[in-house]
Formats: C-alpha cells, sequence, structure tokens
C-alpha cells in the first residue's frame, strides 16, 4: 500500500520536475536577454530607449511576480492576446526576473572604472567595440553571483505557476493531495526536491564563477 | 532626423500589430452566431479544452493525469458523438472556472457548476445533467444541531468552510455569515485539515463530494448532515455566452444519451442518482430572467 | 470580455480593505525578518562545528525552496504538531522567516567588513562578549548595510500576494474572490498591479529619504564615511562562499 503511494507521488513529482526545469531553464534564458537589453538600454545615448527600458525595469519590479503571471494568463486574453499556459509562464516569470537582472547589468556596468572608458576613447574604439571587448568582459564577472540568486529566484517563483493549471511539482503535489488526501508526503518531496534544484543552480553558478577566473572575482 | 521617423515608422507597427490582434479576436466572437461553425472548429482541432476543477466524484484525475469522473466522462460521451474526440482537461480552483471560460483558457466548463441564476447570466448552460444536495461537514459531535446556513450565521463561535467561488459561499453570505466567519477551501484535503484543526468548524460542499472525502479520511470521524431548507442543486456543463449554437448541439447529443441509457450508466458508475435531474429544466433553474 | 470601469467603482472598497492587511503582513513580516536575520548571522559567526553546520544549513533549505510551499507548511502541516496559528500569522511567520534567511546574509557581510582590529581592540579593551557586538560591532556593520536592507523590505512588500493561497485576505485574496464571485479577473488584478506599483514607488522614495537622511547625519556631525563600502555584489559572493553543504 506505502509503497504503492511511494511510487505513485515519484511519478507524479517526476512528471512536474519536467515542467519546472523547462520553465526555470527557459525563463532564465528570457531573463538574461532581457537583463542586457534593458539593462544597456537603460544607460543608452537615446532617450526613448532610456524611458522605455525604465518604464519597463519599473513595471515588472513594481508588481508582484504572482499577479503578472495571473494578469498574463486571466487578463490579457480579454486584449485578444491568448497565450498558452506555457508561454504565459515563461513570460512571466522571464520578464519579471529579466527587470533584476536589467538593474544588476547596469550597476555592473557603470561600477567598471572611468579609465576603462577614457582608454576605449583613446585608442578610438567605438561604442560597440568598447562594450564589447573591453567593458562587457569586466563587468559579467561582477553579475554572475547575482545572476545565480535570479535564478533561485525564478526557480522558486516558478511555483506559483501550479495556479495557472501548468503541471510543475506544486501542482503535481496538490493533485496528488486532492487524489490520496495525503498531505505531508506530497510536500515534504516538493521541499527536498526544489531544494536539490538550487544546490544544482548553485554549483552551475560556482563553476561559471570559477571559469570566469580568479582575478575578476575581486569586486 | 532619420533615426527618429525610423523610430516612430517601428512604434507605428507595433502599436497596428498589437491591435489588429485585438480586432481579429473582437471578430471572432461576433461570428459564431449561426449554426455552430464553432463545433466545426472543435471537430477540425479534434480536441475540446474542458475546464476542471479537481474534485472527486465530479472531476477525477488520476495518477496517469488521465481526466475521469462523472462530469468529465458523460462530456467526453456527448463531445465524441459530436464528433470531438479528444478532451484536454484545463484544470484550476473552482472559482476561476467561469473567468478562465470568459478569458478562452476553456471552450466548456465539465459538469459541477450547479445552474443558479447569477450564473445564467454569465455562461450559457446546458440542460441539468448531474444533480446533488449541499451539506455540511463536521468533526463527529460537534455542534450537533446545525442544520442550516442559518443556524451557521446564528452561531458566532463556529467558521464555516466553503470551495472558493462556489454556490455555497453566496448561499452561506444570503444566509447572513458575516465575511470573517466564511473561509475560502481551495481543495477538499485542505477542507478537511482546517476542519481538523479547529480553523473552520463546518466545511459545507456537495454531498457527493462531502461524502468521498469522509471515505477518504475514514480513520477520523466526521459527520455529514444534508443542508436543510436548500433545494436539490442542479449542475450543468456551461458555455461561452457566445457559444449558444454549440451549447444547443450539445443538448441535443445530451437528450439522446439521456434516452438511450448512455446517461444512466455513467451516473451510476460514479455514484450519482441519474433520476434526478430528470426532472428539472434549465429554465426553471435559471430562474426569472430568460437564461443564456 | 472588454474592460469594465463600474467595476473598478465595486471592487475599490474591498481592495483597500485588503491593503491594510497587506500593510500589516509586510511591516509584522519585516520586523521578524529583520530581528531573525540578525539573529542568525550573529549564530552563524559565533558558532563552530555542527551547530554552525545546522544553522547554515537549515537557512540554506529555506532560502533554497519556494515560499509557496513553506506557507502551505505551515498552515496546513503546523496544525499536525498541535499549532495553529491564524492564516494571517502563518502568512506573517513564513514571509518573516524566508525574509530573514536573505537579511542574515546582508548582515552578515556588514559584519565581516569590519577589519580585525576592531575585535582586538575590543579584547584588549576587555570588552565583554556582548558589550563588543553591542557597542562596537553591529552599530558599525548595520550602518553601511540600510540600503540594501531596504531593497528587501521593497522586494518583501512584493511577495505578501502569496499569503492569499493561504486565506488571508490582502489585496490578492479580496481580488480572486471578488473575481471568483463576479466571473472575471481583469479589473481586479490589473487594480491590484496597480496599487503594487504605487506603493512600490511609496517605499522606494521613502527608502530614498532613509539613505540620504542617514548621510547628511554623518556630513553634519562630521563624521567623514570611511567605514566599509558594501555592494550588493559583495553580498551576493558571500551567500555563495558557505555552499559547502
Amino acid at each position: 500500500m506505502t509503497g504503492l503511494v511511494l511510487s505513485d507521488l515519484a511519478r507524479s513529482i517526476l512528471h512536474g520536475l519536467g515542467i519546472t526545469l523547462l520553465l526555470t531553464l527557459s525563463g532564465s534564458a528570457l531573463a538574461f536577454v532581457c537583463a542586457f537589453v534593458f539593462g544597456l538600454g537603460r544607460i543608452s545615448r537615446w532617450r526613448s530607449v532610456r524611458i522605455f527600458s525604465i518604464v519597463y525595469i519599473e513595471i515588472f519590479r513594481g508588481t508582484s511576480v504572482f499577479v503578472q503571471v495571473f494578469w498574463l494568463y486571466y487578463a490579457l486574453p480579454a486584449f485578444g492576446l491568448l497565450l498558452s499556459p506555457l508561454f504565459a509562464g515563461i513570460l512571466g516569470l522571464g520578464l519579471n526576473v529579466g527587470a533584476y537582472g536589467a538593474e544588476v547589468v547596469r550597476s555592473a556596468v557603470q561600477a567598471t572604472g572611468q579609465d576603462q572608458y577614457e582608454a576605449c576613447y583613446a585608442l578610438n574604439l567605438t561604442r560597440y567595440q568598447s562594450y564589447r571587448y573591453i567593458i562587457l568582459p569586466q563587468a559579467f564577472p561582477r553579475m554572475l553571483p547575482v545572476f545565480g540568486n535570479n535564478m533561485v529566484e525564478l526557480m522558486k517563483a516558478s511555483s506559483i505557476v501550479s495556479l495557472i493549471s501548468l503541471a510543475d511539482i506544486t501542482f503535481q503535489a496538490q493533485q496528488f493531495r486532492i487524489r490520496t488526501g495525503e498531505t505531508f508526503l506530497p510536500f515534504a518531496a516538493t521541499l527536498i526536491v526544489y531544494f536539490l534544484l538550487y544546490l544544482g543552480i548553485l554549483a552551475l553558478v560556482q563553476a561559471a564563477m570559477r571559469a570566469s577566473g580568479p582575478k575578476s572575482m575581486k569586486v | 532626423m532619420r533615426l527618429l521617423s525610423t523610430k516612430i515608422l517601428t512604434c507605428a507597427v507595433i502599436i497596428g500589430v498589437f491591435f489588429s490582434f485585438t480586432r481579429q479576436s473582437a471578430r471572432s466572437q461576433t461570428a459564431a452566431v449561426s449554426d455552430s461553425p464553432q463545433l466545426e472548429a472543435l471537430r477540425k482541432r479534434g480536441y475540446v479544452r474542458l475546464g476542471l476543477s479537481n474534485e472527486p466524484p465530479w472531476t477525477v484525475i488520476d495518477a496517469e493525469g488521465r481526466t475521469g469522473g462523472a462530469g468529465p466522462d458523460l462530456t467526453r460521451a456527448v463531445f465524441q458523438r459530436m464528433g470531438v474526440r479528444e478532451l484536454a482537461g484545463v484544470l484550476s480552483t473552482f472559482g476561476a472556472l467561469i473567468p478562465g471560460l470568459l478569458a478562452r483558457r476553456s471552450d466548456a466548463i465539465s459538469s459541477g457548476l450547479f445552474i443558479r441564476p447569477g450564473r445564467c447570466q454569465a455562461v450559457a448552460f446546458s440542460e441539468p445533467d448531474l444533480c446533488d444536495r449541499e451539506a455540511l461537514l463536521m468533526k463527529m459531535g460537534d455542534h450537533p444541531t446545525l442544520r442550516t446556513y442559518r443556524d451557521v450565521a446564528a452561531d458566532a463561535s463556529v467558521r464555516i468552510g466553503v470551495p472558493a467561488g462556489g454556490t455555497e459561499q453566496r448561499e452561506a453570505q444570503a444566509a447572513g455569515v458575516p465575511a470573517d466567519r466564511l473561509l475560502p477551501v481551495p481543495d477538499g484535503p485542505s477542507g478537511m485539515i482546517m476542519l481538523r484543526a479547529g480553523r473552520i468548524q463546518v466545511y459545507s460542499l456537495p454531498a457527493s463530494s462531502a461524502q468521498h472525502l469522509a471515505d477518504l479520511w475514514q480513520g477520523q470521524k466526521f459527520s455529514l448532515v444534508l443542508v436543510g431548507g436548500t433545494p436539490v442543486m442542479c449542475a450543468g456543463t456551461a458555455f461561452r455566452p457566445d457559444a449558444t449554437a454549440l451549447r444547443n448541439a450539445y443538448d441535443r447529443v445530451l437528450a439522446t444519451l439521456k434516452s438511450d441509457g448512455t446517461y444512466d450508466r455513467i451516473l451510476r458508475a460514479h455514484g450519482f442518482d441519474p433520476g434526478l435531474a430528470r426532472g428539472h429544466t434549465r429554465r426553471e433553474l435559471c430562474g426569472e430572467e430568460a437564461p443564456l | 470580455m472588454t474592460w469594465d470601469n463600474h467595476f473598478i467603482i465595486l471592487i475599490l472598497p474591498r481592495l483597500m480593505k485588503g491593503l491594510q492587511i497587506t500593510l500589516i503582513a509586510t511591516l509584522c513580516s519585516f520586523a521578524l525578518a529583520a530581528s531573525l536575520g540578525l539573529v542568525i548571522a550573529i549564530l552563524e559567526k559565533t558558532t563552530r562545528g555542527i551547530v554552525h553546520f545546522c544553522v547554515s544549513g537549515i537557512a540554506h533549505f529555506i532560502r533554497g525552496t519556494p515560499l509557496l510551499v513553506q506557507l502551505f507548511f505551515l498552515y496546513y502541516l503546523l496544525p499536525y504538531a498541535n499549532i495553529t496559528l491564524p492564516a494571517l500569522a502563518c502568512g506573517i511567520a513564513g514571509l518573516g522567516i524566508h525574509y530573514a534567511t536573505y537579511l542574515s546574509n546582508v548582515y552578515r557581510s556588514g559584519i565581516e567588513a569590519i577589519p580585525a582590529l576592531q575585535w582586538e581592540a575590543c579584547t584588549s579593551c576587555n570588552l565583554t562578549r556582548f558589550q563588543t557586538w553591542r557597542y562596537i560591532i553591529l552599530p558599525q556593520a548595520i550602518r553601511p548595510v540600510i540600503p540594501v536592507i531596504g531593497n528587501y523590505f521593497i522586494a518583501l512588500i512584493k511577495e505578501t500576494p502569496l499569503l492569499s493561497s493561504i486565506s488571508v485576505m490582502d489585496m490578492m485574496g479580496e481580488a480572486s474572490i471578488f473575481g471568483d464571485m463576479h466571473y472575471r479577473y481583469l479589473e481586479p488584478i490589473t487594480m491590484v498591479g496597480v496599487l503594487f506599483l504605487v506603493i512600490g514607488l511609496l517605499a522606494r522614495g521613502a527608502m530614498i529619504l532613509v539613505t540620504t537622511s542617514l548621510s547628511a547625519f554623518r556630513l553634519r556631525y562630521g563624521k567623514p564615511d570611511n567605514g566599509p563600502k558594501i555592494s550588493e555584489y559583495s553580498i551576493e559572493m558571500d551567500s555563495f562562499r558557505d555552499t559547502v553543504l
């Protein structure tokens, strides 16, 4: 009996794990892109780009990710845009965390010494060249640990997509509860799986930090 | 200067694309008044998205994620006769079923929503198919005199749990239960734990669901009473207000299922009484105002 | 389904009621997070061996798992241990403990930025451990991290909607009940979003006031700000340092 319940639980959680991983990875990828586009847009030469980036960052940082995902799923269709649940989830998580990431990119770039910019200018590098070869390679290691934490935040926030009928780990645990009446087991298993994912992300980021070189680790 | 005009052009294109989306949806909303092009679209797609809330025995989701239970089984049988083979469940909380349907997250809501006058103005119901009574669950020996929502309203020490957005919530509100003693419950097991922990003293829900939960928690003693003073409630399958043609087609097939015995077989398999719904019609259950 | 202003008027009073709960939850859980976070930071600094391992292990566990599931745990499973807290108290406890583990990192960065010289000076002045912490270390450790703590405060405000999933009637709770009863989420959820935007901006403004008045205070009393400069990066860096679990 208990063996049957346990294997049922393991199967449910494994099903959910796929969705959680998919959400975390594609959400992080989207967040990564948004962070750079809007983080650099925030310090752009063009006023309109700056304003657009600031509006994006303020809106997505200013409201809760819970509210955003809910809005994308239930309210956006009223404006004629029906996103699939998975896409709404990825978009909500990615745009939200991307807005936080944009601030990280901006402050990491701005933390690069003025002398570096002057050197680029002296060498007659184009704006693209100076960012691509001089500024960003120095700023990137500074961003890494914060990106790591943002990825953890995204992974944890992905649990709320269970509320928009996406079958992630939390959702599967809830369905298991309704099916069996057990509560402790599914929740405990859920917490443990999330914690393992957390450790996995930490290891990933630490490896990335090591790869980006020890001397650039200094802040 | 040229840069600025390029940017303005880009903005205009983006705005234009956005609005063309909006317009398209408005057109599709009005298009389907004539003889069910919606059914045609469902047939072509091969499956119907069915709004569900996991509440045995109305809706049962098994370990493999397969959808069953009285509501979906009946809806599946009807849609199969209509030429739509597959059924894709869209699970949400009970309260989010109608908002989800209206937001086009599903094409229909599996039976389980009681046909009540207020709801008849929001969605298009099929003829009634599953009927049940309202019940109160409580700890054995606790508050033995509670029989109605009015009793609950009168006893200041009793907090009542109700499915969020359910008929029970409206009925209890109407009977005068104040908001601070009326707790929304997301799902069955949560309600049972709240009951056990004393967060609520009474949990009100349809009798069949209550019976299922009481069986699931067989180790502990719960007593079940039928709510006095409320009529038998009948549920129907719900469609979007603009899908009355689809609903009418559904009703025609439902009527044949009711006469050829398929309906009785499905309901008995899940412990529902097939006789109850035969005494009721949508028009009567929807009350004064004309139903959609 | 299109936008309907009529619903805004219907829902605003309820959202205002929910706003009170949101604010209570925010302030109480922040107070809990700020004090518990300090305790965790001091414990992590002063303990060795197995106790240290347990403290930081638990902190990591709480930081690494979703608040939503933690709230479910507190609300549905704590009663099995005969502890039945009201929903709002569960929410405050969950949110407060979750953020305490974030803030402990922040405090720790502040503590570790203090030069060893200060500790040695305390020893040579024969201060007790309590005196050392109370009068020398903490005042210097906390001041530079106040802006970072402020950021976490603003982040915490935006986590409160999760409390609605354990039937706390905060803004989100009121909005979703309203949506359930009137069959539409468009206006309620949009309004909640707008209100959060306003609250967030107000909180940000307040934080700027606090930070500027802090630096103004330093200027007025002629104390040059030569304390440790602590960036967000060094804190994030710290949170990775001891993950040898």
